[in-house]
Parts: structure tokens; sequence; C-alpha cells
């Protein structure tokens, strides 16, 4: 076998995936839109700290809720709906709630 | 023109097409860059896009805008590859980072073969040859000089030449 066959099997065997849902999947982690005019980093600064506002309020919120109902089953059942209410709302304003790049991370254990 | 679209007003769906035409090249070279891994090589990849929407102000028209992505995407096949060498690190163990161990009695197809080959012998061949890349290109996505990327393609090209012949005598 040549050099040539090596460079041609490489061109015939080229892995080139593509479909429509992971276009979608890009265009939903996007940063959300805002207005024009206004400079895009003041905006992913004032979205950041709205996300970091919303997870420290969360957390709070948890803990006083966990605290007072004694963690019976119907409080961790309001806490799960209200925390994921929460998060689909702020996903919806300020994009994902947690960073993409954060997810992985967490998906795999670290 | 679609990067003009996306920069002026933002557009969502000018943004969408260029992910169209350049997903193959991007996920196509992370995955093959990562193996068994298409999941994670798909999440590399949307990193990848995202850090280039983030960034397209700062794209120079000079450049082709596949080779710039390449390069986006390198650097986060950089990132993952640190993060991979710090867990194995603090885990006292080396197998995510150690070359990966053929069976030797394993069907010795193209793709086992690139797998085996070092990283950066590798990343030229599929830049250069799986998505035509010319070696100026493939140099300057993966952020080296040119004649290193040449030495790359020239070695990796040999040992995956004798990988294959191998193949066909053990066949």
């Amino acid at each position: 076998m040549n050099h040539d066959d090596v460079e041609q099997r490489l061109r015939d065997s080229a892995l080139r995936p593509q479909d429509e849902l992971f276009t979608r999947r890009v265009l939903a982690a996007l940063p959300r839109r805002f207005s024009p005019g206004i400079r895009s980093g003041v905006l992913r600064g004032f979205a950041a700290a709205t996300r970091f506002g919303l997870v420290l309020l969360l957390i709070a919120v948890v803990q006083r809720w966990y605290a007072s109902g004694a963690g019976d089953a119907e409080s961790l059942a309001g806490i799960t709906a209200f925390v994921a209410l929460v998060s689909a709302a702020t996903s919806r304003l300020c994009g994902p709630l947690i960073p993409p790049s954060l997810q992985r991370v967490l998906r795999r254990g670290w | 023109m679609l990067i003009a679209r996306v920069l002026r007003n933002d557009d969502r769906q000018a943004f969408g097409e260029l992910v169209r035409r350049h997903q193959p090249l991007v996920r196509g070279f992370l995955r093959r860059m990562l193996g068994g891994a298409p999941e994670l090589a798909d999440d590399l990849a949307q990193e990848t896009f995202i850090k280039a929407h983030r960034a397209l102000r700062g794209f120079r028209g000079g450049a082709k805008l596949s080779v710039w992505l390449c390069a986006i995407a390198a650097n986060e096949l950089r990132a993952e590859w640190r993060r991979r060498a710090r867990r194995a690190e603090f885990l006292e163990d080396d197998s995510d980072t150690a070359a990966p161990d053929l069976d030797p009695g394993l069907r010795r197809d193209l793709g086992t073969g690139l797998a085996a080959l070092p990283e950066a012998q590798r990343a030229a061949l599929v830049l250069c040859f799986e998505h035509g890349l010319t070696h100026e290109e493939a140099a300057a996505a993966m952020g080296c000089p040119l004649g290193t990327l040449k030495s790359h393609v020239r070695r990796g090209k040999a040992r995956l030449r004798a990988w294959l012949d191998d193949d066909r005598e053990t066949a």
C-alpha cells in the first residue's frame, strides 16, 4: 500500500455527522438575544449576575422551606416543583441556568 | 453573507445555517480525536459553536471560517485532555490518558489505526485528508508551525500505512 492509498482511504472513510437535532441543540444553548444597541459584554455580565443571584436565592429558599417542612414527602415535591419552575423561567429569560460547560462536568461527576 | 447577518442583527437563523454547514467538519474532527466517545465529541462541538458565536466579532475575514472553527475545536480538545490528565492525577490512575490499549485480535480498520496514532499525527491526518484542509490551514487550526504539521502528516501516514499493511499480511 502506498501513501496515496492511505490518503484515499482516509478521504473515503471521513466522518461527517450532520443532523438537524444538533443544530437545534446549539441554537437552544446560545445566550438569550437582547435588543440591539446594548453592548453584549454588559448583557452577558447582567445575565450571569442574574443567574448567580437566582441560584443563591433558590438555595436559600429551598433550605428554609426544607427546614420548616421537616423534609416530608409533600414538602419535597413542593421544593422540586418550585426549583423546576424557576429554572425553566430563568433558562427562558437568561439562557441555561447552568452553563453547558459546567453541565458537562456535572454529568460526568466532576 | 451569513456572518454579517449574525453580527448585524444576531440573526439566529443565519447562525443555524453556519452550524448546519460546518458541523460535519467540527463534529467529524472531534469524533475522530475522541475515538469512541461521540456524546463527548458532540458536547465539545456544541461548546465550539457557542464560543464561535460569542467571538464572531473578532473573526478576521482573511481566514476561512472552517479553519477558525477547527482552531476553537482544537482548543476545546486540549482543555478536555488537560481535565482528563488532572482527574487521572487526582485519582492516581493514568488509564484515562494512556494510549488506547488495542486488542491484537481486533479488526485493523482505518478508525482503529487512526486511534492508535499519537494525537498530533491523528489530528493532522484527519484535517488534511478527511476534511481536505491544506497544510497551511491545518497548521493554523492546530496552532503549530507548517514544518511541524508536515512532519506530523508524514509520520502519521507512514505509521498508518504500516498498520494497514500488517492487517493485510495477517488476513
